[in-house]
């Protein structure tokens, strides 16, 4: 028998089950597993169990309660996801907050976003700001904003461009790149002079990697081949193997040469 | 077991591998995180590792990976574990379970010659049990009987066991949930199944390979 579409407009509460398509508009419930081709929340809908699908779209206040295997995930507003959420493609704008692990391929974070766990993906792509509570691995990491990892993160080509304080426990890779933001705009820059400029900056314990060039970064020990330290940056230590640069605008305790 | 343990530092000089690469290896889990030893030093933390275990892998890893994608030597180092066997030497010399488990294993099930990954699991259970104090053999044999005609390997259970009368009752239940019982009802044991499976997968992925 084909699966068909559950519809729940409005408040009610239906179980779970095998569908087509699965649209929740207003504020209805859904409790127990669901397997789908798509799954739409629009209001404010939750869902009680585990979800396998293609897509799965939530705009307004989803909750799901459960692990999440879906190729698609968007959500712009405010989602909460209290398990995994396991994607090939992840897109969110708004503010979402996810408990478990985030495992993906493309992850797209625009706004502020929380992952309690650990986030794996291909490439990451922060603009906002984004708090990951353990590690972030993946193959190319690029941020534009601000973030919080308290593990470590691990990644080959890593590009950030700070307008926010950020930390991060230790950064591990082959090439690592961190910047303040430039901000052209005329407007901006008025803005900046009225209010004061949003300081971005970086406090991390280690950064370790091929290519190292840093701006407007704390940390204690940076090791690496070739390592170039812009101005703002205040590091104790720096044991480089080829070249080192060090800007006169930056504070470096100690630096050595190694093998 | 007192290994010999050396710093990142000195890996890197002697083995001639960047940091690019370290860090790549161990996204693609060809070094598990087990061997990332954090001590402190004066220093401040530092990371050292197993020197054995890592100057032998990273060894194979650079013979093989103008062969291998880096993917392709992920599935040889991380095994899967649904196709594992384990001799009972194996067993014990990693070990992973006491000879005594085995061979109680072994009186209950018949002869084998080598374990899957679940008959394995099952030996933990059961050694978990009786190390309590609180299981005898017959019992630990229930609970054993339950899992493998339920097949639950992946799932996120608790196994516990109720004594009511000296009556023995193994349940299996989902581990959100909470239970209940009467005054005359004792709860002996209570195991985690998805605990039991992470620390059996991590023992195997330790065995020398």
């Amino acid at each position: 028998m084909e699966a068909k579409d559950l519809k729940i407009s409005g408040s009610g509460t239906v179980g779970g089950g095998k569908f087509k398509d699965v649209k929740i508009s207003g504020s209805g419930k859904i409790d127990g597993d669901i397997e789908c081709e798509g799954l739409y929340i629009s209001g404010s809908g939750k869902v009680f169990g585990n979800i396998k699908t293609e897509d799965i779209k939530i705009s307004g206040s989803g909750k799901i309660d459960g692990n999440i295997m879906s190729s698609n995930v968007k959500v712009s507003g405010s989602a909460k996801f209290t398990s995994d959420v396991c994607c090939k493609c992840m897109k969110i704008s708004g503010s979402s907050h996810i408990d478990g692990n985030l495992k993906g391929g493309d992850l797209k974070i625009s706004g502020s976003t929380s992952i309690d766990k650990k986030v794996e993906g291909d490439k990451v792509n922060i603009s906002g700001v984004c708090k990951i509570g353990n590690d972030c691995e993946c193959e190319e990491f690029f941020c534009n904003g601000g973030f919080k990892i308290g593990g470590l993160l691990n990644s080959d080509n890593i590009e950030i461009c700070l307008n926010n304080p950020s930390s991060v426990k230790e950064i591990g890779g082959d090439k690592i790149t961190i910047t303040l933001t430039r901000t052209p705009s005329v407007f901006t820059k008025i803005v900046k002079n009225i209010f004061g400029s949003n300081k971005g900056d970086l406090k991390v314990d280690t950064i370790e990697g091929n290519e190292i060039d840093i701006e407007s970064t704390n940390a204690k020990i940076i090791r690496g081949n070739n390592v170039i330290i812009r101005k703002n940056c205040e590091v104790d230590l720096v044991e480089y193997k080829d070249k080192i640069e060090i800007s006169p605008e930056a504070k470096v305790k100690e630096y050595k040469k190694i093998y | 077991m007192n290994e010999e343990i050396i710093s990142k530092k000195d890996l890197l000089e002697i083995t001639d591998i960047s940091y690019g690469q370290l860090y790549r290896w161990k996204r693609k889990k060809l070094i598990p995180e087990e061997w990332f030893i954090k001590k402190a030093t004066f220093t401040g933390q530092e990371t050292f590792f197993p020197k054995d275990k890592i100057l032998e892998r990273i060894d194979k890893i650079k013979n093989m990976k103008d062969d291998l994608s880096l993917d392709e030597m992920s599935k040889i180092f991380t095994p899967d574990f649904d196709k594992i066997h384990l001799t009972k030497n194996e067993i014990i010399k990693n070990e992973i379970s006491k000879e005594i488990t085995i061979n109680i294993y072994l009186s209950m099930y018949g002869e084998k010659r080598s374990f899957s990954f679940e008959e394995i699991l099952n030996m933990i259970i059961m050694e978990n049990m009786v190390e309590s104090g609180e299981v005898n053999i017959k019992e630990c044999k229930t609970i054993t009987d339950i899992i493998i005609k339920n097949n639950l390997k992946n799932k996120d259970y608790d196994i516990v066991l109720l004594r009511k009368f000296g009556i023995a009752i193994p349940i299996l239940l989902s581990s959100a949930e909470e239970i209940f019982t009467d005054d005359k009802t004792k709860i002996i044991k209570k195991i985690n199944l998805h605990e039991c499976i992470e620390d059996l997968k991590f023992k195997i992925s330790n065995i020398d390979k």
